[in-house]
């Protein structure tokens, strides 16, 4: 009888020492690194590229709110017709560009778009630029009469050439403007002025106004319901 | 097993062999069936014929239930198993193993992670096509109702339709309306559909 030969008695280690430490660095790494992935995609979605916050389209005829608010000094309601009535501000029908259009500038080349659309009954095609999700609600009209301005949201529209979004437009920003209502309430006439800035003691005003138009309070206005209905 | 098809002692069966039967010389092919020329398995065969005295050693302490396929098998020579162990690779690799399950399963993980990932792009642009010429009255996003009467079964229902953009999708009845009263039946509810049909 012969003895059976000592199992793994000249067999040598699979792995070497520094396994040990490969193995415990790796899995911190690991979590250092998903946690960096996470913030990266995150990141990613509150930037300009997917909010498209500061960035101007091409649209089919280069409209300038500078120069039409800015320089010439039109109301936002002479084209926006249902911001004080409507969920929608309104975008003008072609008739309204050519109350003007059809005297001033009226053999331009680049207004081209606008009298063939109106020749032809055909619409202008614009490139949106605030988009909110279908699943939020949004009214103009309740902002407005409310004693929010136009430039709280869309920014100094009359300095733009070429229309851009102003500000991120998500729910965080809206949830910023809904918690802290007084300091974005202005006087009721000053609503659709451009260069409205908050006063030193905005808060203190803001209260006021916030008392006297029966605004409703934090926790109603950042109910879930209040914008997803 | 096409290379044993041919070889006499390649039975299929579960045989207890009897020591008489046994032939000593080297098998040949039947020529009534086959007359190919032998292939590597054949002249492997035909070289290292079985010796019956290695299967009579096995057999003389077996007893009992003990089977085995072939008498080759049962003398356990070594030509005889590694041709038998060659036998089973060639046959597998008749499968086509260009996608075995784990590469199915891994493809199928990475389609379902990856569609997952096609609704994380960027939004794509909408267009705002708005009224050349925007009807009188009409406000933006407000609906428009209009009073109109409803010609059903020889009689006439007075009813409001809510129209938004030009887009009916409401009839109720006109509470002004004698023959309403407000008040609608199934097929005046019913009745906006037909006003979308062509």
């Amino acid at each position: 009888m012969e003895t059976p030969p000592q199992r793994n008695a000249n067999m040598a280690q699979i792995f070497h020492r520094s396994t040990n430490f490969i193995s415990r660095f790796s899995l911190f790494a690991g979590i250092f690194l998903a946690g960096l992935a996470l913030t990266g995609v995150l990141g990613l979605a509150r930037s300009p590229y997917f909010t498209r916050q500061n960035v101007t389209r091409s649209q089919p005829v280069q409209f300038s709110h500078k120069h039409h608010v800015g320089d010439d000094g039109i109301d936002c309601r002479y084209c926006h017709t249902s911001v004080e009535t409507s969920a929608t501000a309104g975008i003008p029908q072609t008739k309204t560009c050519m109350s003007c259009h059809s005297v001033l500038f009226n053999n331009v080349g680049y207004l081209e778009p606008i009298r063939e659309s109106y020749r032809t009954d055909a619409s202008i095609e614009w490139v949106k630029v605030h988009r909110l999700a279908d699943y939020v609600y949004f009214n103009h009209s309740i902002h407005v009469s409310k004693g929010v301005g136009c430039s709280t949201c869309h920014g100094r529209v009359d300095q733009m050439p070429l229309m851009f979004q102003a500000n991120t437009l998500l729910m965080q920003w809206c949830l910023d403007c809904h918690r802290n209502t007084e300091m974005a309430l202005r006087p009721l006439d000053k609503v659709y002025d451009m260069a409205w800035r908050p006063a030193a003691n905005q808060a203190e005003i803001g209260r006021q106004y916030k008392a006297e138009r029966n605004i409703r309070n934090t926790s109603e206005l950042s109910s879930c319901s209040t914008c997803h209905r | 097993m096409d290379g044993m098809s041919d070889h006499k002692h390649s039975s299929s069966g579960l045989l207890k062999p009897e020591p008489s039967g046994f032939v000593t010389e080297t098998p040949k092919p039947d020529p009534d069936v086959d007359n190919h020329p032998p292939n590597a398995e054949e002249r492997e065969l035909r070289e290292y014929p079985l010796d019956l005295a290695v299967v009579r050693t096995k057999l003389a302490d077996k007893q009992g239930k003990q089977y085995w396929r072939t008498l080759e098998e049962l003398s356990d020579d070594p030509h005889f198993s590694d041709l038998l162990h060659r036998e089973f690779p060639r046959a597998a690799s008749e499968w086509d193993e260009s996608v075995d399950r784990r590469d199915f399963l891994k493809l199928m993980g990475a389609s379902l992670a990856l569609a997952g990932m096609a609704g994380c792009g960027k939004p794509s642009e909408q267009y705002i096509v708005p009224y050349v010429k925007q009807p009188e009255g009409l406000v933006l996003g407000k609906p428009q109702h209009y009073a109109t009467v409803m010609a059903f079964g020889g009689d006439a229902l007075g009813v409001l339709v809510e129209s938004h953009e030009g887009r009916p999708t409401k009839i109720e009845g006109n509470p002004e309306h004698p023959s309403s009263l407000g008040a609608t039946d199934v097929f005046a509810q019913a009745a906006v559909l037909d006003l979308w049909v062509n």
